[in-house]
């Protein structure tokens, strides 16, 4: 049973950690980084740096409050 | 004196005028207060991501100012007793980005 056989290769970063300009007046930006449904992606995936994803998770909030993104997207797909 | 931002989403259901005049009373509402207007950003008639007040489409503009914050209670006063106002963000951001009619040389 050695457990480090059944490690999955990590997979390659494809966002840097660090993101600039976090703004949440850019939806277009925070799309990366919430999920089809609209939840955020948690910062292991989404591969931001604990800072950068507060940040982006901030943004994120105030862009729905002001209807740039959703809460939810019920009828995704 | 701080920077402030603010981002207002007017019903867009609003014919051309009052929407102008909604987003003048705004400046008003600063620039009465001592407050100094930088620019207005309108980014006009977009879809909202979720329905506001069963709306789907919201009048955007983004305001930059300078001011004492003592305006944003005002601000926020006028805002909430607005009903074309559907919603509103201020924000305190560090600089503005000087640019007065006066174009300096860098």
């Amino acid at each position: 049973m050695n457990r480090s056989n059944v490690v999955k290769p990590r997979k390659q970063k494809r966002i840097p950690g660090r993101i600039k300009n976090i703004d949440y007046k850019d939806p277009k930006q925070l799309r990366r980084f919430i999920t089809e449904r609209g939840k955020i992606v948690p910062g292991r995936i989404s591969g931001a740096s604990s800072r950068c994803q507060r940040r982006l998770a901030k943004a994120i909030k105030q862009a729905r409050h002001i209807g740039l993104l959703p809460f939810t997207e019920e009828d995704y797909k | 004196m701080r920077s402030y931002e603010t981002v207002v989403v007017l019903d867009a259901g609003l014919e051309e005028e009052p929407t102008q005049q909604e987003v003048n009373t705004i400046e008003q509402i600063i620039t009465s207060h001592n407050g100094e207007m930088i620019d207005t950003e309108r980014w006009g008639s977009r879809k909202l991501s979720y329905e506001i007040n069963d709306k789907r489409q919201g009048y955007y503009a983004l305001f930059r100012f300078n001011s004492e914050p003592n305006v944003l209670e005002e601000l926020d006063r006028a805002f909430k007793l607005n009903g074309h106002v559907l919603r509103h963000i201020v924000k305190l951001v560090k600089q503005h980005a000087v640019s007065s009619p006066a174009e300096g040389n860098t």
